[in-house]
């Protein structure tokens, strides 16, 4: 997929932390039907960005990313969709 | 180990599930001692609360003895404490949890995204509680995972 883009990083106002912002400029394969697909199995760029901003606000803040037993792996909406029950897993899903 | 399950509006069930296990370098297994079935457990019993699934660990009120921590976990806590767990599960660390503001801890709900479509804003991850709040086993079982050990409200 062809992209480019930045992150920037500036202190928030009234002393609340600091703002990440990211910007990315891609062109979808498969044009609207391809936005739809990927939107569809959770592959949207848009949906991935947040989904990895949020793993690095806690990684940064806590050092860890926060996982659930119905969300393993962590934040991702890709997840969301399929999520397992929330009863301990068998063996210890890492990734 | 045993653990009250939801499987649909006004049905649960004792069943057996996987022991829990630590996942995270701050996590603390617990071994429940007493339980608490809440009045708003009332809620997802009789089917009020979106987003449960069948199987679910129910139970946000619990206390019992540390068996297990994370390898981070080094102050304050060791095996064979005897603790009480408060339902929102805070990291201590995000803006709103220094402010003493743990229910809408920013860090705890891998799920924070459906919330956010659901709420408009994201409450903190809660034991037992749907997959709003995180899809999190609760304590109405014989022992829970207990995230953020370090830094229980
Ligand atoms: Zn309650
Ligand atoms: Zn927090």
């Amino acid at each position: 997929m062809p992209n480019s883009g930045s992150v920037r990083f500036t202190p928030a106002a009234g002393g609340r932390g600091t703002e990440v912002r990211v910007e990315l400029e891609y062109t979808v394969p498969g044009r609207m039907f391809g936005a739809m697909v990927a939107k569809v199995f959770g592959e949207n760029p848009q949906q991935q960005i947040c989904d990895d901003l949020r793993r690095f606000k806690q990684v940064i803040e806590t050092g860890e990313i926060a996982r659930s037993d119905g969300s393993p792996q962590g934040t991702s909406v890709k997840q969301q969709a399929k999520q397992r029950p929330a009863q301990p897993l068998a063996m210890p899903q890492v990734g | 180990m045993k653990a009250n399950c939801w499987i649909a509006p006004n049905n649960v069930a004792v069943e057996e599930v996987p022991d829990p296990q630590i996942l995270n370098p701050r996590d603390a297994i617990v071994r429940i001692t007493s339980s608490a079935i809440c009045g708003s457990d009332l809620h997802l019993l009789q089917g009020y609360i979106p987003a449960m699934k069948k199987g679910d660990v129910l139970g946000h009120e619990f206390m019992g003895e540390i068996v297990e921590l994370g390898k981070d976990v080094r102050d304050g806590l060791h095996i064979g404490d005897r603790v009480v767990i408060p339902f929102p599960i805070a990291c201590g660390d995000c803006s709103s949890c220094q402010r003493g503001l743990y229910s809408i801890c920013e860090n705890s709900n891998p799920n924070a995204a459906i919330a956010e479509l659901a709420m408009g804003h994201s409450p903190a991850g809660v034991f037992g509680y749907s997959h709003l709040m995180g899809g999190y086993a609760g304590g109405q079982a014989q022992y829970a995972r207990v995230p953020f050990a370090t830094s229980a409200p």
